[in-house]
Formats: C-alpha cells, structure tokens, sequence
C-alpha cells in the first residue's frame, strides 16, 4: 500500500464532509512532510492525524453560542432516550409473565379453592407491566397457601399481619356495618416471576389477590446507565455533524434544518423529561415495583394534565422530525460548493 | 490565541500559503521550537477560518494533488496586530521587572 494509501486510511477518523472538504489539501501537506523514500507513517504521526480526526468529530463550530445550546440539549435528550432503550432492553431479560389462564392457575395455588375469579394487566408509566389475579375464597389462611407453594417449589417470605375493619353498607338499613377482618401478606419468588399475595378475610368473605411481576434480573441499571452513556455520546456526535453541515446549506435550506431541529428539540423534552424522571425512580426506589425508564411510554397519562399517548406520541415526533432535519441538512450542498469554486483562484477536482 | 495559532496566522501575514509552506514557515519563525503536526495545523485553519481571521486564497493542482493557500483577512490582520502587541508589553513588562532584580547573589543560589 502506498503512502497516500495508508494517510487516505488514517483520515477516515475525520468527519465524511470534512474529508470532501479538506481531505485532499491535508494529504497533499501530509505527503510534502514526508521524509524523501518513506513509505508509511510513522507510530506516533498516525496517532496524533487519527486523535485529531476523533476530535474533530466532537468539535462544534467556534463562536457560536446558540449552537452550543442546542448541543447540549440535543446531548441530554440523547441520553434520556439511550436510558429508555437500555431499560427496554433490561426488560427482555425479564421473564415473561403467565397467560390469563397461568395467572388463574397461580391464583388457585395461592388461594386453594375460591369463586369470582378475575384478572387484570397493567401498564403503567413508571414501571414493567404485571397481572393481577383476584379471587374469593372466605375459609383462606396464608399459612395453607404458603405451604401449597413451598410444595410446588416457591421461596416465600416471613407472612405480615394486615388485620383490619372493613365497612359495608348494610342494604335494608342503610347503616354501615363494621366487620373485622382479618389480614396477611408475603411474597413468593420462583423462576424469574415474583407473586405479591395479600388476603384479607372475615366471617363471610375472603378477598384474595395475587399480583405477578417478573423479578428483577438486576440488568437494569448497568444497561439504563450504558444506554445513557451511549445516548449522550450519539447526541453530541449528531449535534456536532448536524452543525457543520448545516453551516454548508444554503440559507433556506439552513433555516428549515434549524426550524426542524427546533421542533424536535421541542417535541422530545417532555418525553425526555418523563424519561430523566423515572431514571430517578429506578436509582431511588429498589423494593416492591419493578421500576423501568422507557414505560414512560405506556398509556398513561404519565402527567395528570396529558392525554393516555401523548409521551409516546410526541416521542415518535420527536424521531421523525430528528430524521427529516438529519436529512435536510445532510444533502448534498451544490450551490455553496460551486460558490467556493468560482472564489478560489483555479477550480481543481475536491476531494475524495 | 495559543502559540501555534499565532504562529500560523503571522506565517500568512505577508503572503498566502498552503499547508506545507505553513509549516515551514511556523518552523522559521519560531526558530525550530514549533514544529507543526498535519492534524494540528488543519484543526488551527478551520479555527481561524470560522473566526474570519483567514480564507483560502486559491487552489492549484500539481502533479494532480491539490494544494490550497490561505491567506491573512483584514480582521485576521488586526487580531494579529493586537496579539503582537500584547506579547511585546508583556515582554518588556517581564524584562523590566527582571533588570530590577538585585544583582547580590553570588554563583547560581537565588
């Protein structure tokens, strides 16, 4: 491989528009340094052109403080997200939780007969989505539950009196009746899925429930932070190509990628924000719930003032309109090229 | 302005140059001490070059490889001008403070 060969190579640490821009002339100054019969860079040489080109790449434009603005909040936004797609991903080592019929069936387990079964799923904002058994059974006592489920392989833990009083409304009188009741919970974990069973009993009823979560793998939090780091390190990147590019547009192609790029910064805070917050959540809470970042997404409302999708709705937004201005602003700028052509003295070939 | 910027610019003080000629130039002028990596002088142009303090001049081709010269713009000239100005008051600032240092010690202890 030649000389110019191997510089051409090392010059790939450069930004691609950098590379059309000054690719050529630094080759050129490249080769006029190199020693007469030479034929490849020397150790440090190669280093220092491939840490400059690095650095060029996180390199904003001098002088320009609103760019410097955007970058960091297109930096924020980008790690924001990266948290939620490595939440996402730490959800998919999640065991999956039981169909209706599996949910039924730990119901009974737990519950040891009963009628009036039912079940419903949840998705909330804030954390993994779990199913939640309920069922009838008045003669229930946690200590015969909990035996079904040592017996069928489940750890459970240390059983917490709940007793109570529960009101009813007594139909013929229309006086309330005050009935003791009788209250327990515990917890039981096997095969990735965690139960949070709680009974409550008097003379007449037993209202047991049964909430199935699958349980913590513990690869939340080191993929939410890599994901994070990720995102932050692409957000910066994309501002800082986004930057050089724009800066060779024409002016109406200019102002369109910075009305776009306005509109997705826009478009992403709040999604953004929603997702910061529940970053928080998983680093602040570690018992009961499953904490997880991108459900910020689910139907919500995540804000009592939003509508059900409105997260999800403004986050896909926010990617379409990142998508249209990257592509507003990474078109081949013709007009300015043939501008610089005609300054300079004699127009020569560009680049690579 | 750091010493290799100031370098480049004053080395397209009176005449364009290509990268090359640049450092060479940076070399002459600072006597050998600055010698000028290719990544350094690129990223110092594109500095110069957004700040409005030079531009290329013109490009030519020989032997089918491109060389492009920059040359100095009026502000470039001024920032320049101001930049020596400040190096030459805090020169002799510094060599008037160190011709009043008292002449008493004898061999080389302060």
């Amino acid at each position: 491989m030649s000389l110019e060969r191997r510089y051409r190579r090392l010059m790939l640490a450069y930004p691609g528009p950098y590379r059309t821009g000054h690719g050529a002339d630094m080759v050129t100054t490249l080769l006029e340094m190199a020693e007469p019969g030479q034929t490849r860079p020397s150790r440090a040489d190669a280093w220092h052109l491939v840490l400059s080109g690095l650095r060029q790449r996180f390199r904003l434009p001098s002088g320009r403080p609103l760019v410097l603005l955007a970058a960091v909040l297109i930096t924020l936004i980008g790690g924001a997200f990266g948290a939620a797609a490595g939440s996402w991903a730490a959800e998919q080592t999640f065991t999956r939780l039981p169909g209706d019929s599996g949910v039924e069936a730990l119901t009974r387990q737990v519950s040891g007969g009963g009628s009036e079964f039912t079940v419903s799923r949840s998705a909330s904002p804030w954390w993994t989505g779990m199913a939640s058994g309920h069922i009838d059974s008045p003669g229930w006592t946690p200590e015969a539950a909990q035996q079904r489920l040592t017996a069928a392989g489940w750890q459970v833990t240390a059983i917490e009196r709940r007793d109570g009083t529960s009101f009813t409304m007594d139909p013929a009188t229309g006086t309330g009746v005050e009935e003791k009741m009788r209250g327990a919970a515990f917890t039981a974990a096997r095969d990735g899925l965690r139960l949070d069973v709680s009974g409550y009993v008097s003379a007449e009823r037993g209202s047991i429930s049964v909430v199935t979560w699958p349980a913590d793998t513990g690869a939340t939090r080191p993929l939410l932070v890599a994901g994070a780091v990720i995102g932050l390190l692409v957000g910066w990147l994309l501002a800082a190509a986004g930057a050089y590019r724009l800066g060779r547009q024409s002016v109406a192609r200019r102002r369109l990628g910075v009305a776009l790029t306005g509109l997705a910064v826009v478009a992403s805070a709040l999604p953004a924000f929603a997702f910061g917050v529940n970053v928080w959540r998983v680093f602040r809470y570690s018992d009961s719930m499953v904490f997880t970042v991108h459900s910020a997404l689910n139907r919500g409302p995540y804000w009592s003032y939003g509508t059900p999708w409105m997260l999800l709705q403004l986050a896909v937004a926010a990617v379409v309109l990142a998508v249209v201005a990257w592509a507003c602003v990474s078109v081949r700028p013709k007009a300015v090229s043939a501008a610089d052509t005609s300054r300079a003295g004699s127009p020569a070939p560009a680049g690579d | 302005m750091q010493e290799p910027t100031f370098l480049i610019l004053a080395s397209v003080a009176d005449q364009p140059l290509h990268g090359y000629g640049i450092i060479r130039a940076v070399d002459e002028l600072s006597d050998g001490d600055v010698k000028l990596r290719a990544g350094t002088l690129y990223g110092a142009l594109e500095r110069l070059a957004e700040r409005g303090l030079i531009e290329v001049d013109r490009e030519e081709t020989v032997e089918g490889r491109l060389r492009r010269y920059y040359r100095i713009t009026d502000s470039g000239a001024g920032a320049l001008a101001v930049e020596i100005e400040r190096l030459r008051r805090n020169a002799e600032a510094a060599e008037k403070r160190l011709s009043r240092r008292p002449k008493l010690s004898f061999g080389g202890a302060a």
